[in-house]
């Protein structure tokens, strides 16, 4: 269990936020924002339950014509339990353990406008008992062609810290798992140690106007993680339950993706037609596809629903092994030096249906909303995911028995002034 | 490898079709304009969408540039 954090940026944040807040770097004509979104994720199981709760703060604001900051924090509250270790004839009630932990997570960052061209650079701390980051991105932009065509190249860096038992000089089938997050980060603690992860991430889309009604756009992102990647919490049993040693994942993994976006206006309904194309493979030999269409349409000047389903398949790493089958780590052992109880490297389809309501006021002839806002979104979304093994008994089973296998709430407040 | 080298191939032609002396004019965009064209107005849902699948997924990228992390149990 990693969760993701944040710190040194939540004080530049709340030093922009609070600049913001008072006005005091507005220009004339500015575009501020203010957005507060709550999420509510629930993974419904026998005695394996997850529930994330997720609220989210972020500011913004033009400090010049050319310039934007802009700040946020967030937070992940995550209560439940899971089975510690993976294999067969496990009792989901009894090997279930309970997990409550926090992610604090900070950023702060600033767009820079010069003629069609826009650098975007941001800075994000995370934290959480047993977990710590410290990320930078940039993205470069450029529109062309009367910003009928936009460029954009990115990239990111992550600094991340994982707490794990002290497994130093220990073979894989020897290690044992961290036991829970106590003490982590102390470095008077005995039998702890921290292990390092490092994240290279970079981007390139092309974005183009097609016709008057219909956009494109296209992305290629590469992904290259570099250190510790498995659950420091997490045992795997092998060799006919002889051994319980902890997951033992490979250290380096490049991950690619391409995904096209198209979207249509349907002029005579007053709608608008999505449709997107994701493939994804990576050196753990895991291959997705994902398709997902959505339906945007006006019910009124101010109201609009979206419609949205979501379609996605995976296969499984080279070193996933799965309980259920005849060639189990149980039965035959690690792939390797390798051998995971995660299940999001088994493979599986996933379907997502949703639906969204945004409400809209923006300032008339009147006046200004509460005589400060130029407008006003409230968004309320309900997403309902259905999850399918292709496997007979892959990690965290329980939490498919249920009808609806995940179910996701949003509620959205955004100011603008 | 061979359908994805077309479908890439396919879809970087028919977007440079909009290019050049084809290019839709500022007066032809009041469709375009309108927040439902536009797929990542709401970043901020974007962003929580894509937290939730990264961590339930064995996939992650195609939409851009971000910081890793976790959040996964």
């Amino acid at each position: 269990m990693r969760l993701q954090l944040s710190l040194s940026r939540l004080v530049a944040g709340l030093a922009v936020a609070g600049c913001l807040g008072l006005g005091l770097v507005t220009p004339a004509h500015a575009e501020n924002k203010f957005d507060l979104t709550t999420s509510y994720f629930l993974e419904p199981g026998k005695a394996t339950t997850l529930h994330v709760i997720r609220p989210e703060v972020d500011i913004s604001g033009d400090a010049a014509k050319w310039l934007t900051l802009r700040a946020g924090y967030d937070v992940d509250i995550v209560a439940g339990a899971t089975p510690r270790i993976y294999g067969s004839g496990m009792d989901a009630v009894s090997s279930a353990t309970s997990f409550a932990d926090y992610r604090h997570s900070a950023h702060a960052g600033a767009e820079l406008r010069i003629g069609p061209t826009s650098l975007d650079v941001n800075y994000t701390f995370g934290s959480e008992n047993d977990y710590r980051s410290h990320s930078i991105d940039a993205t470069a932009k450029v529109d062309l062609w009367g910003k009928n065509t936009t460029f954009k190249l990115g990239y990111s860096h992550n600094w991340d810290t994982v707490c794990d038992a002290d497994n130093r000089g220990a073979a894989p089938l020897e290690r044992h798992a961290l036991s829970s997050s106590k003490g982590c980060f102390d470095s008077k603690a005995v039998g702890l140690t921290t292990q390092s992860l490092s994240v290279d991430s970079y981007f390139a889309a092309w974005s183009q106007v097609l016709s008057p009604i219909a956009t494109s756009d296209l992305s290629l992102t590469m992904q290259s993680l570099n250190g510790f990647q498995s659950n420091p919490y997490r045992l795997v049993r092998l060799f006919g339950s002889t051994v319980d040693a902890q997951e033992s994942e490979p250290t380096l993994r490049q991950r690619m993706a391409a995904q096209l976006r198209l979207r249509f206006a349907i002029k005579k309904v007053r709608a608008a037609f999505g449709v997107l194309g994701r493939y994804y493979w990576d050196t753990w030999a895991i291959q997705s596809a994902t398709v997902e269409v959505t339906w945007d349409q006006y019910l009124s000047q101010k109201l609009i629903i979206r419609f949205r389903g979501r379609f996605y398949q995976q296969s499984r790493a080279l070193f996933y092994r799965d309980a259920g089958e005849a060639l189990s780590y149980e039965t035959v052992g690690p792939v390797g030096q390798y051998f995971t109880g995660d299940r999001e490297l088994s493979p599986f389809r996933n379907w997502l249906v949703g639906i969204k309501l945004s409400w809209t006021k923006n300032a008339n002839e009147k006046g200004k909303i509460a005589k400060v806002f130029e407008a006003l979104d409230l968004n309320a979304k309900c997403d309902l995911m259905f999850y399918e093994a292709l496997t007979p008994l892959p990690p965290n089973s329980q939490r498919l028995l249920s009808p609806i296998n995940a179910i996701i709430l949003q509620l959205g407040l955004t100011l603008r002034w | 490898m061979k359908i994805l080298v077309t479908t890439i191939m396919l879809t970087v032609f028919s977007m440079a079709a909009g290019c050049g002396r084809y290019a839709v004019r500022p007066d032809e965009k009041e469709y375009l304009a309108d927040r439902i064209m536009q797929p990542d107005y709401d970043a901020t849902e974007a962003g929580h969408d894509t937290h939730v699948l990264t961590n339930r997924e064995g996939s992650a990228g195609g939409s851009g540039a971000g910081g890793g992390g976790c959040g996964c149990n």
